[in-house]
């Protein structure tokens, strides 16, 4: 065992990595909880890898093959409705804890200098999970899928100049039809798990670059915080939350498994209730909101500029707020909190 | 030597032959076993929605005891973190990391 252990370390140097987790130290406050959310983000994406490549083995991205390959997912393929059903509930706990986790950066203002590009990274992740949930969403092939796939990318048309020329990219021409299946099944197997992966490499990097941020008060009094070993003290609790959490989605997903629509029809009218999933569901709502006409404007071309510039105002808010570690910025604060009283009430709108 | 070892080849790829060639129900069973690919797409749901299947009782029940066994495995190994993580920390507050750091080596980060 110590001669292989001595050949793997001469190679890789697993011994300068296992250094460098034990002295690698996590800040201990009231605030530590937040930092779980981190590393159980990794959790579901790992769960999300390990079941989308087992899912891809009978998966079939045509327009003939779609509906029915997952049909026969759910009813043939023995326990394959529990990982789908897995894959489902860890998507949607991967997305909400990517939301919780950027919300706690921003009430305790680790955005600021020097972590920006962090932050930056961090938004990229989150718009990389949303596009992951997108595109998922419409390999069903089933009636509401498709429907909602037509409205999602209708959303790019209203962008001036550029608006309808990336919608034909994104479905691969003028509608919603079985070229666009193939490209947002490469999009989801291939192209966002690349640039994911690229992207967290160099968020993990930063992170350990900067180290993690302490809150605003401990700045503040400069008081030296306590601190925990990352390994074994700070990886032993990690793998305790990691538990429960994986066996609540394994629950989950065995107590409410999703179902699957019928195969859809693209000749057919949509159907009634279109919603695409939660975590778009407030920019849905957002949209309907909105009066076909604004001050002469095209109402939806406003609507959608306008998210578009709140997305935007999140991707540069460490550039906004860069004031001095030691302001508390509570103006922030009330925004990114009415932000999020925002976003849950048209969520549970829509959803009424 | 030799003669013996090519007699003992010889022989044995013989029987390997004739046995291939006498009609066995064995082998007739599984070349009627032998998998049929489907080239066409199972047949496509018509009308109303696709549910997971629904479960015999004996295998509802047996997914009630898987979850019982993950939950109860999950209760076990938290209970085994937890006096891992006290001796772990124990073995932190006995100072046993300020040794390291007297050497000059600071924790990193924050």
């Amino acid at each position: 065992m110590g001669t292989i252990r001595g050949w793997l370390d001469d190679r890789l140097g697993i011994g300068e990595v296992s250094g460098f987790l034990t002295k690698k130290a996590v800040p201990l406050h009231s605030h530590t909880i937040w930092y779980y959310t981190g590393s159980s983000i990794l959790l579901f994406l790992g769960i999300q890898v390990v079941t989308g490549v087992m899912l891809a083995l009978y998966y079939k991205p045509t327009i003939e093959g779609a509906n029915a390959s997952v049909a026969r997912i759910i009813t043939e393929v023995p326990l394959g409705w529990l990982i789908r059903s897995v894959h489902s509930w860890s998507a949607s706990a991967m997305i909400a804890l990517v939301l919780v986790h950027m919300l706690s950066i921003a009430f305790i203002k680790a955005y600021r200098k020097p972590r920006e590009a962090t932050w930056l990274t961090g938004v990229l992740l989150l718009a990389a999970s949303m596009a992951f949930g997108f595109t998922g969403y419409l390999l069903p092939w089933d009636s509401l899928s498709l429907a909602a796939t037509k409205v999602g990318t209708d959303f790019p048309k209203a962008v001036p100049l550029v608006g309808p020329l990336a919608a034909k990219v994104l479905r691969g021409g003028e509608d919603v039809t079985g070229d666009t299946i193939s490209r947002f099944f490469i999009t989801h197997v291939c192209i966002l798990p690349l640039l994911i992966f690229a992207i967290l490499g160099l968020h993990l990097f930063l992170v350990q670059r900067h180290g993690m941020s302490l809150p605003l008060e401990r700045d503040a009094r400069e008081e030296k915080p306590g601190w925990l070993p990352f390994w074994p003290n700070f990886i032993m609790r990690e793998t305790g939350v990691w538990l429960v959490l994986f066996g609540a989605v394994i629950t989950l997903a065995i107590f409410a498994a999703p179902s699957l629509g019928p195969a859809a029809d693209i000749m057919a009218p949509a159907p009634a209730g279109i919603k695409p999933e939660w975590y778009f569901l407030f920019m849905f709502q957002t949209l309907k909101l909105f009066p076909s006409r604004i001050a002469g404007l095209n109402g939806e071309q406003v609507a959608v500029m306008s998210m578009l510039a709140g997305l935007a105002l999140v991707f540069v808010l460490p550039f906004i707020d860069n004031r001095p570690t030691e302001r508390k910025g509570r103006v922030v604060s009330w925004l990114v909190l009415a932000a999020f009283v925002y976003a849950i009430a048209m969520t549970v709108w829509s959803l009424l | 030597m030799k003669a013996t070892r090519i007699i003992c080849v010889g022989a044995g790829l013989l029987l390997m032959l004739s046995l291939r060639a006498v009609p066995s129900p064995a082998f007739e069973s599984r070349a009627g076993a032998a998998p049929v690919i489907q080239e066409a797409p199972a047949a496509a749901p018509e009308g109303g929605e696709v549910h997971p299947p629904a479960l015999p009782p004996r295998q509802r029940v047996g997914v009630i005891v898987f979850l019982a066994w993950m939950w109860a495995l999950v209760g076990v190994l938290l209970y085994f973190l937890r006096l891992k993580v006290r001796e772990a920390d124990r073995v932190f507050r006995t100072g046993f990391y300020d040794a390291h750091d007297a050497e000059g080596e600071e924790p990193r980060s924050p």
